[in-house]
């Protein structure tokens, strides 16, 4: 299987004051079209620092990071941003949705910055809010949701440009274990047809939905065995 | 990212604030609306006053003699004021010439009580050159010549002698330390402020019983029409050249005098920087002298309304900056989501544009009210020009952007991880 996401001696220092941090001491890590890894480890031990810049919502402070066989790590800041519209897709715990606009709207939000007409965007919204199950819920605001409802808005718009990648920070994290399991099933149901999802979780059933896992500690893989 | 959708992700971010906005709205307001209506009273006022100033005619010119600078009480018979007018009027480019001399004294209104007075003495022609006349009895007649009568303006009738019929009562006027008694035989027409001359105001006697009481026959003032717009310099030559060859006249009579302008470097009359016996300044020259005036009470005004603007500016830049740190974590969502730095720059530049311009077109409408209210208050009309429009949108939107763009650079310049952990 070809490699969607290299990750290549990669570290990342955060300056903090007057002392560096170091979140990722050397990574080395490769995830397979179609795989479903869950990125494990105690917290502080860089997980979320790996989705992020597997993600192309940071650049690396040595080393580098191919999506798709590309180099990600010194892309401009626009050239960033398209591609997180496009090639990837952000779960978050906190959901983060726009608190005043419609599920629908926040749906859109990706597909407005990729530059789809307006016509388009909205059936395609709407079909990404069916796939989760929630397209009846379409002009809902996250307020009137429940957690496992916005979790479900925030994988559709994950969903919205169709991108290869999926990338989840604790997804379930603010959710009770049976909705957390529901958030699961659909990944699953994501990676059977052909995504590629990464969750970065610390709690053991949630690893367990995964195929691979990796564990990270001090900035660093556990085992070395990570690139399988 | 079309116009339209960015007008409405614009103002549904306004309308969650509705009261900020509303605030940061009246700040523009203002300063818009003191520029509009700065301009619009400005605008009416200068049309009203210019409109006095070219009542009193453009191809006026006006014409002061000072003889006793170069000439000796009782010398120079040639310099009594019809004689002149006569003279001036006869030149090819003069329609009409008018002498006015004017005195201030006092008029009796009671037992022991006075008001002042301003008297103008002319000749019957001036109510022609100012097409000015009387609304009861009638104007100043060549038969007047010498006699104590007065024609009064209007608002002086009503003043000294109340409502009703004024024809045929008398004044008690001191005058110069002499008592007279003026015999009411007309008032004018009322006719507001022609030049700088308040017409319903004065009281007109005869120029030649004014110069009795003064004993003065020789300095005066004339008022000359010249027979079209475009023959006002000929008529200023004209009038020179008659004044030049009087003064040149004179030099061969009055030894005198001469001995005293020889000495002078230059020697003619006309030449010598001291000694100046005659001004003729057209009325073009007061209108300019006017606008030029008018443009700095603009430029000081506009100041003014500038530095409001710009205070309501900085509003708009505070504000935009709360709202930058309150949305951060908006920021962050939009940025995970594909927003580059340059839609994030557009959003926050675009809602502060929006701010100014919706203030811009608001403070039109409020600076047109205040211009209509100034032109009823000051009596001028409301002149619509295209410069209050103009102006209105091209400040509105310069503030947008010159306060908007600090704000919307730093949402721009956001960390997304960061901003997406902001609370």
């Amino acid at each position: 299987m070809e490699d969607l996401v290299r990750v290549e001696g990669v570290t990342k220092a955060y300056r903090l004051g007057e002392i560096d941090v170091w979140a990722l001491r050397g990574v080395d890590l490769a995830i397979h079209q179609g795989e479903f890894v869950a990125l494990t480890g105690p917290s502080g031990s860089g997980k979320s620092t790996l989705l992020h810049l597997m993600g192309g919502l940071h650049r690396p402070t040595a080393g580098r990071v191919l999506l798709e066989g590309k180099d990600i790590s010194c892309l401009s800041r626009g050239e960033l941003a398209r591609l997180r519209g496009r090639k990837v897709g952000f779960v978050f715990q906190q959901f983060h949705l726009l608190p005043r606009a419609s599920a629908l709207a926040n749906v859109e939000l990706p597909l407005m910055y990729a530059g789809i007409p307006r016509k388009t965007r909205r059936e395609r919204a709407l079909a990404c809010l069916d796939r989760v199950g929630l397209a009846l819920r379409a002009r809902h605001r996250p307020g009137q949701l429940s957690g496992g409802e916005c979790q479900r808005v925030a994988i559709a718009r994950a969903l919205a440009c169709d991108p290869p990648l999926l990338l989840a920070d604790e997804p379930t994290g603010s959710l009770d274990t049976r909705t957390g399991r529901e958030i699961l099933g659909i990944f699953r149901v994501l990676v059977a047809g052909g995504k590629t999802v990464v969750v970065v979780t610390h709690e053991p059933y949630v690893a367990s939905f995964a195929a691979q896992q990796v564990r990270l500690l001090d900035g660093r893989l556990e085992d070395g065995d990570g690139t399988g | 990212m079309g116009l339209g959708e960015r007008i409405f992700v614009g103002l549904s971010a306004l309308w969650t604030h509705k009261l900020r906005t509303g605030l940061s709205v009246l700040g523009v307001v203002i300063g818009v609306a003191a520029l509009v209506a700065i301009v619009s009273m400005i605008e009416g006022a200068t049309a009203a006053i210019s409109g006095q100033i070219v009542g009193l005619g453009a191809r006026t010119i006006t014409v002061n003699l000072y003889p006793t600078r170069v000439i000796q009480p009782g010398q120079g018979a040639g310099f009594l004021a019809e004689q002149i007018s006569d003279e001036l009027r006869s030149a090819a480019a003069v329609a009409e010439a008018v002498p006015i001399s004017t005195a201030s004294g006092e008029v009796q209104v009671g037992f022991n009580q006075t008001s002042p007075l301003r008297v103008v003495g002319t000749t019957p022609e001036y109510a022609w050159l100012f097409e000015f006349w009387p609304a009861e009895g009638r104007f100043l007649h060549p038969l007047d010549e010498g006699k104590p009568v007065v024609v009064l303006g209007a608002q002086l009738a009503t003043d000294l002698l109340g409502p009703g019929d004024h024809v045929g009562k008398d004044l008690v006027v001191n005058l110069q330390n002499e008592t007279l008694v003026l015999h009411v035989v007309g008032v004018m027409n009322p006719r507001g402020t022609v030049g700088t001359y308040d017409v319903d105001g004065q009281a007109y006697v005869p120029i030649s019983l004014l110069q009795e009481i003064s004993g003065n026959r020789y300095f005066s003032t004339y008022i000359v029409q010249a027979i079209g717009e475009g023959q006002v310099d000929e008529a200023v030559s004209q009038i020179e050249a008659i004044l030049d060859q009087k003064f040149a006249a004179l030099s061969q009579t009055t030894n005198t005098a001469m001995r005293a302008i020889a000495a002078m470097p230059g020697g003619a009359a006309r030449t010598t920087t001291q000694i100046v016996p005659y001004t003729v300044q057209a009325q073009r020259e007061l209108i300019q002298a006017f606008e030029e005036s008018t443009r700095t009470m603009m430029l000081i005004l506009g100041g003014i309304a500038a530095i409001s603007l710009l205070v309501g500016g900085i509003g708009i830049m505070n504000i935009m900056l709360v709202a930058v740190v309150e949305r951060t974590r908006e920021v962050g969502i939009r940025m995970a989501t594909g927003a580059r730095p340059g839609d994030i720059l557009g959003q926050f530049l675009f809602e502060a544009v929006l701010v100014c311009v919706v203030g811009g077109v608001l403070g039109l409408v409020v600076g047109w009210l205040a211009g209509a209210v100034g032109a009823r208050i000051g009596e001028w009309p409301f002149v619509f020009s295209p410069l209050p429009p103009v102006i209105a949108f091209a400040f509105s939107l310069l503030i947008g952007v010159v306060f908007g763009i600090y704000p919307a650079i730093r949402a721009s310049h956001l960390d997304p991880v960061e901003a997406l952990r902001h609370e």
